[in-house]
């Protein structure tokens, strides 16, 4: 997986390449606007990380450039400019992903996977299933190994958000955004008590816990592959 | 927005414009109409008193018989002058004149004394007004000298008649002129208005109209354009200076975060430095917390964001934020509630009215009681929306609660350590923001926080549901 990071701030730049790297990625870390202009044109890649205020353009210039040419490329937009408004902007830009800074690796390395697995194929399943855990869609329904589970809306919104993305960490912010619509950080962890809530429904009567915490990350349901 | 004319300063101005024209007309034309008919009452006289004297001057050359053939002679001469004529012998009975008899009941007693004669006109008979003047003769006899008033009152008339025309004419013409001018006036106070609505909600751009006619509205909207431009330029100054704050403390502490993480990633870590790092990590979080949420206070504050307002359900989103909180409230044994299920639309910016809600909870969940119980509301009364949070936690004692809306104001009651003081204070600029006022009160027991919302704020419920104030990031 071929990752281009558009990053000015070389410290800060370096210790993200140095990251993906380590996470099995290759990186192409530039630090100009006007150069990340080049690469984007040139290049091929799986996904780009691109900074907002870069020596002589914003970063959005990039996307939009980008997204002027029919790219698809997954672009997760980073930025000092974390209000509202600036989120919504650099969405409707053309980004698949916002993340304000000061930032957790483990949010950073979350997005930037859930970005490369996103499928652009429109998911039209209508039963999921994880191992002996089954969810059907239509039916609003929850077996594990046969036996019905009860949730409530959210617990199955929350349920169905990891099931969608196996094996990857999601992590609380993500499923903040992604249950709730929420996209500001509550001093609370509201998420980690839901999540504990769903492991009761889910896994308190089964040998093998489906539902894990990845610590100092969020949270993940296990596919096969992880299971050994 | 659209005034009703009868309302308008402007209309009501017309109206005592016209009343005060009908007023002035009516008294200028009608006083005139007095004046002429006198005017021609005295005429009247006048001519009486000179043909009486013309006769008596007759009398004193020739006694009655003089008068008699005086009266045939200016009877010839006159023709149907409208002159009358009697010499009458003291029991009343006719001489000489051009009037049959005697037309009174013996003497007269006024000065003037009239009566009526009937006159041929147009082929029909009709009776005539007519004022006489009679004098007794040194030998007894009498003179009666009349004319016929029928002339003069009918020009009264028709002069009463175009005065009253006139005064009508005048009057409605004050109420077109002044309908026009409320009308004129009532719509440039509604484009500036409308003007007003816009940069209200958000759209800074906007300029009071100028039509060229150098009138005082011109006038006043250059000098409102004037101030809004230099209030615009200072919004885009504090917006770059925000984004310039936002950026030179979020990167530094953007790498600090990564430099500790780096270090806090090394293997070869003592346990003291580990817990170190650990605990920096979470304050350089802590910090940014406090940043974001004073940098989201001060957005607020400068009133942008508005532009990008879109219809937010209240209800729904008390039922969003409160089943995101529920789960904490149970583990702490209190109850958090929704009342009410009726959409109520506002306009205004989900994301940031999900976080004053958020705040207003969480500060219930710290503060109110113990296994309290916690209610969220929206509700909708005379087209005020009220969102509103109530505990049955200790409150907020009356003299604390302006205090309570500062920022870094922890009030005594408020458990030690936790919160950063700045959760009611991005409570009121967001409300704020959205033109809403917050109120704090007494649950009796417990606190109440109401945030009410202006009826400008508040959407018609005719738009589709379900249409978000911002564009969902897919997951």
């Amino acid at each position: 997986m071929h990752i281009l990071l558009i990053e000015d701030d070389t410290d800060a730049g370096a210790f993200l390449a140095k990251g993906l790297r380590e996470a099995g990625f290759s990186v192409e870390h530039v630090t100009d606007g006007r150069e990340a202009l080049f690469r984007v044109t040139e290049g091929r890649y799986d996904a780009i990380v691109t900074d907002r205020m870069l020596p002589h353009l914003d970063g959005l210039e990039i996307l939009k450039f980008l997204r002027q040419r029919g790219s698809s490329t997954p672009v997760l937009v980073m930025s000092a400019l974390g209000s509202v408004d600036e989120r919504v902007r650099g969405l409707r830009e053309g980004g698949d992903d916002y993340l304000v800074k000061p930032f957790a690796f483990s949010e950073f390395m979350a997005r930037v996977e859930a970005l490369l697995r996103r499928s652009h194929v429109q998911d039209f399943r209508s039963v999921l299933r994880v191992r002996d855990l089954e969810m059907d869609l239509l039916r609003r329904r929850v077996t594990r190994a046969g036996r019905d589970i009860e949730l409530t809306r959210r617990e199955f919104d929350l349920l169905e958000y990891l099931m969608r993305h196996p094996g990857q960490v999601a992590t609380r912010s993500m499923l903040l955004e992604a249950v709730w619509d929420l996209h500001f950080d509550p001093q609370t962890n509201l998420i980690d008590v839901h999540i504990s809530r769903l492991r009761q429904a889910v896994d308190r009567n089964f040998d093998r816990p489906l539902i894990r915490t990845v610590r100092g990350s969020g949270y993940t349901i296990c596919d096969e592959d992880e299971a050994a | 927005m659209k005034m009703k004319l009868h309302r308008t300063a402007a209309a009501r101005n017309a109206f005592a414009f016209g009343l005060t024209f009908l007023v002035g007309s009516a008294f200028l034309l009608g006083s005139t109409f007095l004046v002429t008919t006198r005017v021609l009452d005295h005429e009247a006289n006048a001519v009486l008193a000179a043909e009486m004297e013309g006769l008596l001057e007759d009398y004193r050359l020739g006694g009655s018989a003089a008068i008699a053939s005086s009266l045939a002679l200016r009877m010839d001469g006159w023709g149907r002058s409208g002159a009358l004529y009697l010499l009458a012998d003291r029991g009343f009975r006719r001489i000489a004149g051009n009037l049959a008899r005697w037309p009174f009941d013996g003497r007269p007693v006024d000065r003037w004394p009239g009566f009526s004669v009937t006159a041929s006109e147009n082929g029909g008979e009709r009776p005539h007004p007519v004022r006489a003047l009679v004098r007794e003769l040194p030998d007894g006899n009498l003179v009666l000298v009349a004319t016929d008033l029928q002339e003069r009152r009918v020009l009264a008339r028709r002069f009463g008649a175009a005065m009253a025309w006139s005064v009508v004419l005048v009057t409605g013409l004050a109420a077109i002129a002044g309908i026009a001018l409320s009308r004129m006036v009532a719509e440039r106070v509604a484009g500036v208005a409308s003007a007003c609505d816009s940069i209200l909600a958000g759209d800074q751009s906007q300029r009071l109209p100028v039509l060229g006619t150098r009138d005082e509205f011109d006038s006043l909207a250059g000098a409102v354009n004037g101030v809004l431009a230099r209030l615009q330029e200072r919004t885009l100054l504090l917006r770059t200076t925000l984004d310039s704050i936002a950026h030179d403390l979020r990167a530094p502490l953007h790498r600090l975060r990564v430099r500790l993480e780096d270090l806090a990633a090394q293997p070869d870590q003592h346990g003291q430095a580990a817990g170190a790092l650990e605990r920096s990590l979470r304050d350089v979080d802590v910090l940014h917390r406090t940043l974001s949420t004073l940098l989201e206070i001060a957005r607020a504050e400068s009133g942008e964001g508005r532009a990008e307002f879109g219809v937010v359900d209240l209800t729904a989103l008390a039922r969003d934020v409160v089943d995101l909180f529920e789960p904490v409230a149970r583990d702490q044994g209190a109850s958090l509630t929704v009342a009410g299920g009726d959409p109520i639309r506002v306009r205004g910016d989900r994301q940031l009215l999900a976080q004053l809600l958020s705040n207003l909870v969480e500060n219930a969940l710290r503060h109110g009681s113990r296994r309290g119980r916690i209610e969220v509301s929206a509700s909708e009364r005379d087209g005020r929306v009220e969102l509103g949070v109530r505990d049955d936690g200790p409150g907020i004692a009356q003299c604390d609660r302006e205090r309570a809306m500062q920022p870094f104001v922890r009030l005594s009651t408020a458990a030690a350590g936790t919160g950063s003081g700045l959760g009611l204070s991005l409570v009121a600029a967001v409300a704020r923001l959205h033109g809403a006022t917050i109120e704090l009160g007494d649950n009796q027991p417990g606190l109440r926080v109401a945030v009410l919302f202006a009826p400008a704020g508040v959407e018609a419920g005719s738009r589709p549901a379900g249409a978000p104030a911002l564009d969902t990031a897919d997951a």
